[in-house]
C-alpha cells in the first residue's frame, strides 16, 4: 500500500489549484452539464453506471439496483487558467447532493440537489476608449461582473418493467437568480447599471436501461422542457459609485444619487429563455466481472431565446452541444477483504463541441478524468475522489483555456424505513 | 486496522484541503463593446438671466459697519444685549455693582477715540436680526436715545507685543437703573451706534457672527460680593461677568435703485440678487440616464466685479407670478439643502454644478422653475459683481456628461 503521506503534497496542491471560465460569459452561464465531471461519483459519465456496478447517480432507471438507501454528496473545486495570461479563476461549490431510495429491488425514489448553471463571471473590457467631452480626454473601461446561477431540485424514480428493461424519469425544478453589474469607469469612479434575474423553469427527463446481452448494456434519455425556463428581470437605476464598493449605498462619500432617491423599475418577465431538448445515448461493455467499457453520446440543443433588455457578458450563447465520452471503470469486489480490491477506478477521455447562437462559431473540448472510489463497510459506504483536465479552445478572441476540476464525494447507505425491534 | 488508519489519514487530508481551499476571482479579458452604457453629453445655451433687488439686510455679516463706502451708507448699527440672571444682582444686598462695560471690536489697530462711534440705548427700540432693513427705520434719530458718548480705546498686543485686536469700551453704570428696570416687563437693552465725528468716514467693528464669543460685542459687569462663610463670618469676592448680545445688524441704505435690465448681478448692500433660468426638464437626457458632471458657467464682467466672490445657487421652490422687480422681502424661496450651492468666481468666471439637482429632476422628484443667485453674506456687502452675458469669447453655458443605458 502506498503510505498516505506521498498523497498529501498532491492534495493540497489540487486543493491549492483548483474558476469563473469563459463559458460562464456566454448566455446563461456554464451549465454544469458541460463540465467535465458533475459528481465525484459518477466520473465522466451520467448514463452509463459508473458509481457502483450497474448504478449510476445521475441515472434512475439504474437506481433500484442500490442494495440501500443512499445519501450522498459532492463537493468540486474548479479553476481555470488561460493561455499566455497569467490569470488563474478558482472557487468551489456544492456539484451534487441526494438521496436515493430503492424500493424493494423494482422501483426507487430519489431527490437531489445539482448546479444547473454557473453564471459567475467577471469581465474587462480589452480595450480602453477615449471620449471627447468639452475639451476634456475621458478614458473610458467597461467592466461586466454576473454573480449568481440557476440551481435545479431534481425529483427522480425508476421502475423495473423486466428483467432487462428499466425505466427511470426525473423532473428537474430549475430556480435561482443572478445579479448583473454593469459598469464604466471614468474620472475615478464607476457608474454601475444593477439588474436582477430571477429564474424559474420545470424540465422532464426519461430514461431507458436495457440489458441486451450478458455483457452489453445500453442506457439512453430523452430531456425535454415541460415549462420553459422563465425569467422576472429587475433593472435598478443607475448610479454613481463614489465610494467604490459595488453596492448603492450611503457612505463616505455616498454613492450618487442617494439610493433613497431612486426606485427600481418595473419587474419585466421574460418567458423562453431556455428551453434545452436533450438526446443521450450509453452503451457500456463488461469485459469481466469487475471492469467495464463505456462510451456515452450527447447532444443538447436549446431551442429558448433570449431577450435584448438582459445583457449577456459575452454578446453570443450555446445554441447546441454534443459530448461523446469513452472511459474504463474498474468496480470493487464486494466480496473480498483485501483493501485493494475495495477500491473503484474510473478513467476516461471526453470530446465536446457547442456551437454558438450568433457567431455560429465552435468552442471545441478536449479532456481527461481519473477517479479512485473507496468503499467501505458492509452497507457500502463510499468515499469518491475524482480529477478532471480538460483543454478548451475558443474561437477568435479568447485564448485557450486550461480546465481542471477536482470532486471528492462521499455517499453514506443505510437501511431506512425499516421498524427495528428495540433489544 | 490497517485500513481505519488509511481512512483517518485521508479524512485529515481532505479536511486539510478544505481549509486550505482559495478561491481567487480575476477579471477575463473581453470585447464588451455591445454592452448598452454610454458616455454623452449635453450642451444648454439657452440660459437668461435677470435680476431683482430686496431691501438689504446684513443681520448675519461678521461685521458692524458705519459710514459710507462705495456710494452706500450705513447710518446705524444696532446691538441688543440678553436677558440674564446677572441682571437681577443688581437687586441683591450681598452684590455691590463697580462697574458696567459695554464693549466691541475691531481689527484695526490705528483706531483712535475720535474715529470711534457714539453709543445710545433704548429699552423700547427694538430690531430683528434677520428682518430689519433701512426701510423699518426711515427718518431715525438717536434724540430720544440716552447717549452714552465715546468710548475707551484699548488696542491689544500679545506676549509678542504683536497687535491682536483693539478693544472699544464705554461705561454704562450711568444707565444702570435702565438696565436692571423691574417695571418695565417688555424690557430689551438696545444699543446703537453712529458715527458722529468727522474723523473718519467709515468703521468695521466685529458683529457676535465673527468670532464665538471671545470679541462679540457685551456688557461685561465687574462688582463684589459678600458671601456668608458661617454665622459670624463672611468673605467678600471681586468678581466679573459677561453678558452676550442676542443680534446685531448694520442698517444699510442702497440709495436710488438703478433697474435698469443690463444691470445683472449680485451685491448684499444694494440687495441686487439674480434668477437664472436653464432650458431643463425631466426629457431633457435620455431616460434612465445618470449625470457625472453638469457645470453651469456665467462669465463676469471682471472691470465691474470683485475677484473671488462667493455665490450661492438655489433652485426655486415655488414659482412667484409678478411683474415687479424692486421687493421689501424676497418673494422667492429657495430648495436649500441638499440642492442648495456656492462657490467662488475666479478668473472672470462663475463655474458652478448642479447635479444633484438637474438628475432629481430627471428623476421626476423636482421641477426646475428656476434658480435664485445670491450673493452669500459673508461677502463685503459694499462690493458687487455683474454678469458679463454678452461676452464674445465666454458664453453662458450647462455642461452635461451623462451615462445612459
Amino acid at each position: 500500500m502506498w503510505p498516505i503521506k506521498q498523497f498529501i503534497p498532491l492534495i493540497l496542491c489540487s486543493s491549492l489549484l483548483v474558476g469563473q471560465g469563459t463559458m460562464n460569459a456566454f448566455g446563461l452561464g456554464h451549465f454544469y452539464e458541460n463540465q467535465g465531471i458533475t459528481s465525484a461519483g459518477n466520473g465522466l459519465n451520467d448514463l452509463v453506471p459508473t458509481f457502483q456496478s450497474n448504478v449510476s447517480l445521475s441515472n434512475p432507471s439504474t437506481w433500484h439496483h442500490l442494495k440501500f438507501t443512499h445519501l450522498f454528496l459532492s463537493y468540486s473545486g474548479d479553476e481555470n487558467s488561460i493561455s499566455d495570461l497569467p490569470l488563474l479563476n478558482r472557487y468551489s461549490g456544492l456539484a451534487h447532493a441526494g438521496w436515493i431510495v430503492p424500493i424493494k429491488s423494482k422501483g426507487s425514489f430519489g431527490l437531489a440537489i445539482v448546479p444547473y448553471a454557473d453564471q459567475r463571471i467577471t469581465l474587462a473590457d480589452s480595450d480602453t476608449t477615449s471620449f471627447i467631452a468639452f475639451e476634456d480626454t475621458l478614458n473610458l473601461v467597461n467592466s461586466f461582473a454576473r454573480t449568481g446561477g440557476i440551481m435545479a431540485f431534481k425529483v427522480g424514480a425508476s421502475y423495473l418493467i423486466r428483467e432487462n428493461l428499466s425505466v427511470g424519469l426525473s423532473v428537474d425544478m430549475l430556480f435561482g437568480s443572478s445579479r448583473q453589474n454593469e459598469s464604466i469607469f471614468f474620472n475615478g469612479s464607476s457608474i454601475i447599471q444593477t439588474s436582477r434575474t430571477k429564474y424559474s423553469g420545470v424540465l422532464g427527463e426519461v430514461f431507458i436501461s436495457l440489458a441486451l446481452q450478458e455483457k452489453i448494456n445500453l442506457f439512453a434519455s430523452v430531456k425535454q422542457t415541460i415549462r420553459s425556463l422563465n425569467g422576472l428581470y429587475t433593472e435598478k437605476y443607475l448610479f454613481d459609485d463614489a465610494n467604490g464598493n459595488g453596492f448603492h449605498d450611503y457612505g463616505s462619500p455616498s454613492d450618487f444619487p442617494l439610493p433613497d432617491s431612486v426606485s427600481a423599475k418595473d419587474e419585466i418577465r421574460f418567458t423562453g429563455i431556455h428551453k434545452p431538448e436533450q438526446y443521450s445515448l450509453g452503451l457500456q461493455s463488461n469485459l469481466n466481472k469487475k471492469t467495464s467499457i463505456s462510451f456515452e453520446l450527447r447532444s443538447i440543443k436549446d431551442k429558448g431565446k433570449l431577450p435584448d433588455p438582459l445583457t449577456l457578458p459575452i454578446n453570443d450563447w450555446i445554441r447546441h452541444s454534443n459530448d461523446i465520452n469513452l472511459s474504463l471503470t474498474r468496480f470493487p469486489n464486494d466480496l473480498s477483504l483485501d483493501l485493494v480490491d475495495k477500491i473503484s477506478v474510473r478513467m476516461g477521455l471526453a470530446f465536446k463541441t457547442h456551437t454558438l447562437a450568433q457567431t455560429k462559431t465552435i468552442i471545441r473540448e478536449i479532456g481527461g478524468s481519473l477517479g479512485l472510489g473507496f468503499k467501505f463497510r458492509v452497507a457500502g459506504n463510499q468515499i469518491d475522489l475524482n480529477y478532471y483536465l480538460g483543454k478548451r479552445k475558443f474561437p477568435d478572441t479568447f485564448n485557450t483555456e486550461f480546465v481542471q476540476q477536482l470532486q471528492i464525494g462521499i455517499s453514506l447507505a443505510d437501511l431506512w424505513f425499516v421498524k427495528r425491534r428495540q433489544k | 486496522m490497517k485500513s481505519r488508519f488509511f481512512i483517518m489519514n485521508l479524512l485529515g487530508v481532505f479536511i486539510l484541503s478544505i481549509s486550505s481551499w482559495q478561491c481567487e476571482d480575476n477579471p477575463i479579458e473581453a470585447d464588451l463593446s455591445h454592452l448598452s452604457l454610454s458616455v454623452n453629453t449635453l450642451s444648454i445655451d439657452s440660459i437668461s438671466v435677470s435680476s431683482y433687488w430686496v431691501a438689504p439686510n446684513l443681520g448675519s455679516n461678521e461685521r458692524l459697519y458705519l459710514g459710507t463706502k462705495n456710494g452706500l451708507e450705513v447710518p446705524v448699527a444696532f446691538v441688543g444685549i440678553s436677558d440674564h440672571f446677572y441682571w437681577d444682582y443688581y437687586f441683591d444686598s450681598t452684590v455691590t455693582f463697580d462697574s458696567l462695560h459695554f464693549i466691541l471690536y475691531s481689527n484695526d489697530s490705528l483706531l483712535t477715540q475720535s474715529s470711534t462711534p457714539n453709543l445710545y440705548f433704548k429699552s423700547d427700540s427694538q430690531f430683528n436680526e434677520s428682518k430689519s432693513t433701512y426701510l423699518d427705520f426711515e427718518g431715525f434719530t438717536t434724540a430720544d436715545w440716552e447717549d452714552l458718548g465715546l468710548p475707551i480705546v484699548n488696542v491689544n498686543t500679545d506676549t509678542n507685543a504683536l497687535f491682536t485686536h483693539t478693544e472699544l469700551v464705554w461705561d454704562i453704570m450711568s444707565i444702570d437703573s435702565m438696565l436692571m428696570d423691574t417695571v418695565d416687563s417688555n424690557l430689551i437693552r438696545n444699543f446703537a451706534i453712529q458715527l458722529t465725528n468727522r474723523d473718519t468716514n467709515f468703521i468695521e467693528l466685529l458683529s457676535r457672527e465673527a468670532t464665538s464669543g471671545e470679541k462679540d460685542p457685551k456688557v461685561k459687569m465687574y462688582f463684589r460680593q459678600n458671601i456668608e462663610v458661617s454665622e459670624d463670618s463672611t468673605f467678600r469676592d471681586t468678581l466679573n461677568v459677561t453678558i452676550y448680545s442676542f443680534g446685531d445688524i448694520s442698517i444699510i441704505d442702497p440709495g436710488s435703485i438703478n433697474t435698469e435690465s443690463t444691470n445683472l448681478g449680485l451685491s448684499n448692500g444694494i440687495g441686487l440678487r439674480s434668477l437664472v433660468s436653464i432650458s431643463f426638464d425631466s426629457v431633457s437626457l435620455l431616460e434612465g440616464s445618470l449625470i457625472r458632471k453638469a457645470q453651469l458657467t456665467l462669465p463676469i464682467d471682471t472691470s465691474a466685479s470683485s475677484e473671488g466672490y462667493n455665490i450661492i445657487v438655489d433652485p426655486i421652490d415655488e414659482s412667484v407670478d409678478t411683474a415687479d422687480v424692486v421687493f421689501e422681502t424676497d418673494p422667492y424661496t429657495g430648495i436649500g439643502y441638499p440642492y442648495r450651492v456656492s462657490s467662488d468666481t475666479e478668473d472672470g468666471l462663475f463655474i458652478i454644478s448642479l447635479k444633484s439637482f438637474l438628475q432629481n429632476i430627471t428623476l421626476g422628484n423636482e421641477t426646475n422653475l428656476g434658480f435664485k443667485v445670491v450673493a452669500n453674506e459673508k461677502n463685503d456687502p459694499f462690493e458687487s459683481i455683474h454678469f458679463d452675458l454678452e461676452n464674445e469669447s465666454v458664453k453662458p453655458i450647462l455642461e452635461i456628461i451623462y451615462v445612459a443605458n
